[in-house]
């Protein structure tokens, strides 16, 4: 009877992914009040964040995976969240980050998303995986790409509009 | 620096003279005659607010105005010294529209283990005149144990409490209940079928807008969350010996609420009627009260939902006007009351 979902813990070489807890809530109320959530459902209240929070939690007990909060392994600092998304009203697996302000420029959404890809593809047994990303997103795209992703094709979302799907490369690829 | 303290409901921060027109409301509403809050004028208040603030520069230690989630000053809470006494002493004050909810245990036990964590002091204390019977009930609460009578500089003998570090408080409501006819169990994946026909049934209009974030999909995955942050949340009810969730009822408590509620939805209208929803909310409130240690909470409920607020009246919570609300819709709030704890 009891729910049981294990949110499993990855690792890379400057980041931990760990499940999302109540303690990233102030930093991610941050960042969903700030003009950077513009192109990820924001900017939202930290009433919003909250539910946000909740729901990409929830998301894991649903789907069996979801997003990680992402921790600094040298501060152990909250730095923002990356992972597997697929909600009603996604057409398929998503790859998806964000970052704090204080974190860009590091390479750790490239660090995160190529682990949380092989997570998809060697755990999970995916064998294709996009990004959506929002036409004037230009730091994800530069992401995307030095992930090795491409623009594949174009995808109305019933809440976001229009966004750009791209396209990793798939297993054997990599 | 004076730290900000969080507790479940309450935020505990620095007082600052921006705050002068809360202290001499509270000042000028005050009935309380004992324990240094009776009446004062807008000088008499300004001059207190002035002693709060300036107490931890020459303590280290003071006290905090409490505020809620929606940013309200409610009373403050801190450990004073009075002037030329031996001892600090925890005490608070609320305004009487924030009384009988709990607050003051609540913001007691963070300032009490900040008492002992960054202050040293150990036992934290309070005590009081004997007539103070607020602040006697509340240092029982606490747990506190009369340790001395002390004469203090002003003449008057008072009990004085060693109050203990506060336990901690129950973590988590357990995944399972069981009423006469009903299991309560947390809502698992397989009810998001029958909880995707209620959000888009005319049945869901009162379900507040922030319980539907986008899709059916989005607002059951907050309510799985729900639980794993909080450690409670809405139970799903089922029959007993069949797993088909017919709606959800218990505690819920997201960001913004400005106090826990209890909340209740039953998915198809052929489970109305039978006294369902009144037996999971019960058995729901009872487990709450006992292991959570809550002393009230509420239902946020629509002025039109006629159902809800007979079920509200049925279970005995009492219309509560003062209360805040979660936002600016039209939301009436019914108060549950824990056993044994008066108003």
């Amino acid at each position: 009877m009891t729910v049981v979902f294990q949110i499993p813990e990855l690792e890379t070489d400057r980041l931990r992914m760990r499940a999302p807890t109540l303690g990233d809530w102030p930093a991610l109320s941050d960042f969903y009040a700030s003009d950077r959530s513009k192109f990820v459902g924001g900017p939202m209240t930290a009433e919003q964040t909250w539910r946000t929070l909740a729901t990409e939690t929830g998301h894991w007990a649903l789907r069996g995976f979801g997003r990680w909060a992402l921790e600094e392994k040298a501060t152990g600092d909250y730095i923002g969240n990356c992972g597997l998304w697929e909600p009603d009203g996604f057409p398929e697996m998503e790859l998806g980050w964000d970052l704090l302000a204080n974190a860009t420029g590091k390479g750790y959404a490239t660090e995160a998303g190529a682990a949380a890809r092989a997570h998809a593809y060697n755990t999970l047994g995916r064998t294709t995986l996009m990004s959506m990303i929002a036409p004037g997103n230009a730091g994800s795209k530069a992401v995307a790409t030095r992930l090795g992703a491409a623009y594949d094709k174009m995808f109305t979302h019933v809440t976001f509009g229009e966004v750009e799907v791209w396209r990793h490369p798939g297993p054997d690829a990599l | 620096m004076v730290p900000t303290l969080y507790t479940q409901r309450l935020k505990l921060r620095a007082p600052t003279m921006a705050d002068l027109d809360a202290i001499i409301a509270f000042y000028a509403q005050t009935e309380v005659v004992v324990g240094g809050y009776a009446r004062r004028d807008a000088a008499g208040a300004r001059a207190k607010l002035e002693e709060m603030i300036a107490s931890w520069d020459l303590h280290g230690h003071g006290m905090w105005l409490i505020e809620t989630t929606k940013g309200d000053v409610i009373g403050g809470a801190g450990l004073a010294l009075p002037d030329g006494f031996p001892h600090h002493e925890l005490t608070w004050f609320l305004f009487q529209h924030s009384q009988g909810k709990g607050y003051a245990a609540e913001a007691s036990r963070a300032v009490i283990a900040w008492g002992y964590d960054e202050a040293g002091f150990d036992p934290v204390q309070t005590y009081m005149r004997d007539e103070n019977a607020p602040a006697r009930a509340l240092a029982d609460r606490l747990g506190g144990k009369a340790v001395r009578r002390e004469t203090f500089p002003d003449g008057v003998t008072r009990d004085v409490f060693a109050l203990p570090y506060p336990g901690a408080p129950a973590q988590r409501m357990p995944d399972q209940l069981e009423t006469d006819r009903l299991t309560l169990r947390r809502p698992k994946p397989v009810d998001l079928d029958a909880f995707t026909a209620f959000v888009a049934n005319e049945r869901s209009i009162y379900v507040r807008r922030d319980e539907k974030p986008g899709t059916a999909f989005r607002g059951f995955a907050h309510i799985l969350g729900h639980w794993t942050i909080r450690g409670f949340g809405l139970y799903a009810f089922t029959m007993k010996g069949d797993d088909t969730c017919m709606g959800w009822a218990g505690p819920f408590f997201p960001a913004g609420w400005p106090e826990y509620e209890f909340g209740w939805h039953v998915w198809d209208a052929a489970n109305e009627g039978k006294g369902y929803v009144r037996e999971a909310v019960e058995a729901a409130r009872a487990a709450c009260f006992q292991n959570m240690g809550w002393s009230s909470a509420v239902s946020y409920i629509n002025p039109a939902n006629e159902r809800s607020i007979a079920l509200a009246e049925r279970l005995g919570a009492v219309r509560d006007d003062t209360a805040a609300t979660p936002d600016d819709d039209p939301c009436l709030v019914y108060r549950h009351m824990a056993p044994g704890v008066a108003a």
